[in-house]
């Protein structure tokens, strides 16, 4: 019976959900303005690029906390910096989004659209996506401050350890 | 077959030919191939199983649950089509439909379906097994790509939405029937079970009557801006490369 049920919630879930995505998708289109768009679409470029290097820098964060030996405030700013890094983060998905919608024939030329038609941008896409998913799990999780891509300086040690031989003073 | 399942054949039949004709008459037939194959094959073989089931009663469940495992396998191609067509005029996602299409249905093949198969069990109940599991496949990857479009805040058209919504009913029902049918025992719940899905598949087809009867080309959200401004001439390529790298640069300081 439990298989039965179960089955049987499957259905009407995935059907009101099919619909409710569904009508919501249809709606989609007038939501957002050109205006609206186009400032998205300024978010790509280097000021919105270089505002990251102002919400992510621990400078301040530190200088509050070692220097003037403030580690409340230092706490109240870590947090509004991770609000802010976290809206950072979703204005750049919002705008990546607008790029990749950007329809065919705005603006390139047919040589572009048929070159980036391919497997590599969807590749390019989908890379964005992950690394930025990932990024806002973290940044939620530990604050603006963490470094968000696992540094493998450990690895380098063992790297350039070089042969047996070499490591041991012997010539190779 | 009563009355009310003979009905639901023909007014199908009507509903499957009046599409295709409108279709054929508008010229959008090329622009949903798999879809009108789907149909064409589906209008023929009700045919052939209705002239089965009057002149070779003893035929008739061969040729039906012959038809019925092709039209199964044929829903997979139309959902495919369906994939590409949503995501089609966007150029950086253009292969994200195919892609996710191919990652859900081979996720599904593997762990949900061929294992369901490999069970010693009689043929009959393997077939509803692979039924029930191809819907549940089949609605599963709608929902996955209507996330995804919702995602990426990409709208449809009113084919594209029509279609999805009929599969949907569609697919739902028969999964709900076909657990029904085994949780309840076949004997019991057969006279209901043989009216479900053809109830819902002519509902779908209304469904797709009322989406297909005028064809609406997907209209990107078009304005009158450029891609990242300075940009302009950079193929989108490069620019989501760029972005991505640059990217995974800055999160690795």
């Amino acid at each position: 019976m439990i298989p039965l049920i179960a089955y049987i919630a499957a259905a009407a879930l995935l059907l009101a959900s099919a619909l409710l995505l569904i009508f919501r998708g249809r709606n989609q289109a007038t939501l957002r303005s050109d205006s609206e768009r186009e400032i998205n679409l300024r978010f790509l470029e280097n000021p919105g690029l270089d505002l990251a290097e102002r919400i992510f820098d621990p400078a301040d964060f530190c200088w509050l906390r070692d220097e003037l030996k403030f580690p409340e405030q230092a706490t109240v700013l870590a947090l509004q910096r991770k609000e802010m890094a976290l809206l950072w983060l979703r204005c750049l998905r919002a705008s990546f989004n607008e790029l990749v919608r950007i329809p065919q024939s705005a603006g390139t030329s047919s040589e572009n659209d048929s070159e980036s038609s391919g497997w590599a941008t969807t590749f390019y896409t989908l890379r964005f996506q992950f690394l930025l998913a990932y990024a806002m799990m973290v940044v939620w999780l530990f604050g603006p401050y963490t470094r968000i891509a696992p540094s493998f300086n450990f690895l380098r040690p063992i790297l350039s350890r070089g042969t047996h031989k070499q490591r041991f003073g012997l010539r190779v | 077959m009563g009355f009310v399942q003979f009905t639901l054949a023909v007014l199908g039949l009507g509903l499957e030919a009046a599409l295709i004709l409108r279709a054929r008459q508008g010229r959008y037939l090329s622009h949903f191939p798999f879809f009108y194959s789907y149909l064409s094959y589906v209008f023929v073989w009700t045919i052939f199983t209705l002239m089965f089931f009057y002149f070779m009663p003893q035929l008739y469940p061969y040729v039906y649950w012959f038809s019925y495992s092709m039209m199964l396998l044929a829903e997979f191609a139309v959902l495919f089509e369906l994939s590409d067509h949503i995501f089609r005029p966007y150029p950086g996602i253009r292969r994200l439909g195919q892609l996710l299409t191919g990652a859900v249905c081979l996720a599904f093949l593997l762990v949900y379906i061929i294992p369901a198969l490999w069970r010693h069990q009689p043929s009959s109940i393997a077939f509803f097994e692979l039924e029930k599991r191809t819907s549940l496949t089949k609605v599963v990857l709608i929902i996955v790509l209507l996330l995804v479009a919702r995602s990426f805040r990409i709208s449809f058209s009113r084919n594209i939405s029509g279609m999805m919504l009929g599969f949907a009913i569609y697919l739902a029902a028969s999964i709900a029937n076909v657990a029904l049918a085994e949780g309840l025992g076949r004997a019991r719940y057969a006279t209901i079970f043989s009216l479900v899905s053809p109830l819902a598949y002519f509902l779908a087809l209304s469904i797709w009557t009322a989406a297909l009867w005028r064809y609406e080309p997907v209209l990107p959200n078009q304005g009158n801006f450029s891609r990242g401004g300075d940009n302009f001439s950079e193929p989108l390529s490069v620019q989501l490369g760029r972005y991505s790298s640059e990217l995974s640069r800055r999160f690795r300081r």
